[in-house]
């Protein structure tokens, strides 16, 4: 899956969590602020979303490490590969 | 400065037979049941298959501000939610600025979250424990329900969440009384929501022995009936404003009735009955709050729910209340109509005495067919004629052992009726 495609399908999968049009997002959108109302429980709760979604498993501590939209995207991208090898890519 | 007489100006309910108050008389008027098998899930393991269910259009999903919260939560926080916000609408009472200032929130809450702390449970077991949700602990905190009310509606007063197990609604009504009726406050919310209708409550109930297993056979459940064989499990939630009745007056509220005595009580005959001492205390308890006699009681809205113990108990205790007395009135439960709601259960019976008290028929004991002999003086089947009704008593008891009775009148019984002014 490239980049791009996970881009799309993650704010397809926002969209969803969040039962809201995200279509405004962007990669250089901050997660601090994805959207109004999007709280600490709220983000934690998306995150076990897009993990069934990706079928991938974050580290705990992921949110608190991650800046932007894209990092997220960066992230899922290692995670997603990482499941194909042996070798686990650390942020 | 002297007592605050306390009215009831509106009511909010989400119950199994509508999401009104006139839906739920018109529903016990009728004798209707909304004991029907259970749909929410599977119960085919259990002895027990049947309920008294919320319909979803009864209590849609949650919109506005907390939406997403609300639907994380147990059931019990989208009824309390819902019944709740109805409530203020019916009875046109500010929640947000000022108002708050005099305003308190009492809500009854037995069980809380079970529904998600079982649910919870089972995806830790089944999926790991890194995928519990991060809304687990406020689904399931009794006091998240009234939390979330003053959350949505901007409400900065007082809040109290009351835990007395079956009790509970009628001790949160009770409080509030209290607090109107001494100046502490001049308004509230107040009621009680609960919603257990969940596999480890059919579970824990069925190991009890307190479940009724007639899943399609007689009707059931069958409060004081000789022939009852236990509960039938329900849910909702019942909130009402309460209002010092002058400052209600002066507003042109529309005012239902007036609460004059309540009491609540410490005592059974075990953790899971009620004793008849007990139980006869808090009655005569509440009506001497209420400064009343049983001779000015024309309706007892029961506890009784079809176990038989308990509800003999229950007719022990209202045979001895009235026993000095002429006055024979008439006694009657809901619980065949809409199941046990748990804390719900005592704000349902003051709604369907409201309605008593408004010119409804006093709703007939569903399913009750033949009493035991030693009750045959009291008035079980009592002329269900409109009218007449002028004072309510209200009685529930809770798991380890918690009484709480309410008294409930017309609204200016005995007193003229003063011109309302808006303010």
């Amino acid at each position: 899956m490239t980049s791009t495609e996970i881009f799309t399908k993650t704010v397809q999968h926002i969209g969803e969590y969040l039962e809201q049009d995200v279509s405004n997002l962007r990669p250089e959108s901050e997660l601090a602020t994805l959207v109004p109302g999007l709280d600490s429980l709220k983000s934690f709760e998306m995150l076990l979303y897009l993990e069934d979604c990706f079928h991938v498993e974050f580290e705990e501590t992921l949110l608190g490490r991650l800046k932007t939209l894209q990092d997220l995207i960066d992230y899922i991208a290692m995670k997603l590969e990482s499941e194909k090898g042996p070798a686990s890519v650390a942020v | 400065m002297s007592d605050a007489r306390v009215v009831i100006t509106g009511a909010g309910v989400v119950s199994p037979l509508g999401g009104t108050l006139t839906e739920l008389w018109r529903g016990l008027e009728d004798g209707e049941s909304a004991v029907r098998p259970l749909s929410r899930f599977d119960a085919s393991r259990f002895a027990c298959r049947i309920a008294a269910e919320v319909s979803p259009s009864v209590c849609p999903p949650a919109e506005g501000p907390y939406a997403h919260e609300v639907r994380r939560g147990g059931k019990f926080v989208h009824f309390a939610v819902a019944a709740a916000e109805r409530a203020a609408s019916d009875g046109r009472l500010r929640l947000d600025g000022e108002a708050a200032a005099s305003c308190a929130l009492y809500l009854g809450v037995s069980t809380g979250g079970l529904d998600e702390m079982e649910n919870a449970v089972i995806r830790q077991e089944t999926r790991g424990a890194r995928k519990v949700s991060p809304y687990q602990i406020t689904s399931m905190l009794p006091n998240m329900a009234a939390g979330l009310i003053a959350l949505r509606n901007d409400f900065t007063g007082p809040q109290y969440t009351i835990s007395g197990a079956c009790a509970s609604g009628s001790q949160a009504i009770g409080q509030a009384f209290h607090a109107i009726r001494s100046r502490v406050v001049d308004c509230a919310l107040a009621g009680g929501a609960d919603g257990v209708l969940t596999p480890i409550a059919f579970s824990s109930f069925q190991a009890m022995r307190m479940l009724s297993t007639r899943n399609g056979g007689r009707p059931t459940p069958r409060p004081f009936d000789c022939d009852s064989d236990g509960i039938v499990l329900g849910e909702g939630a019942v909130v009402f404003c309460l209002e010092e009745r002058e400052r209600a007056v002066r507003r042109g509220a529309r005012i239902y009735a007036e609460i004059e005595g309540y009491a609540t009580c410490s005592g059974g005959g075990g953790v899971a009955l009620p004793s008849t001492s007990d139980t006869l205390r808090c009655l005569r308890l509440a009506l001497a709050d209420a400064r009343r006699d049983s001779a000015d009681v024309d309706c007892v809205y029961a506890q009784a729910a079809g176990v038989r113990k308990g509800d003999e108990s229950e007719l022990d205790a209202l045979q001895a209340l009235f026993a000095a007395g002429r006055a024979r009135p008439a006694v009657t439960s809901i619980k065949g109509h809409l199941g046990h709601t748990f804390a719900a259960s005592g704000p349902l019976n003051l709604a369907a005495a409201v309605g008593a008290l408004n010119g409804r028929k006093i709703s007939p004991t569903l399913n009750l067919e033949a009493v035991a002999p030693q009750y045959s003086g009291m008035n079980l089947f009592p002329d269900y004629g409109a009218g007449a009704v002028r004072r309510c008593l209200i009685n529930t008891y809770g798991f380890g052992g918690v009484g709480a009775a309410l008294v409930v009148a017309q609204p200016f019984h005995g007193s003229p009726v003063p011109e309302a002014k808006e303010i």
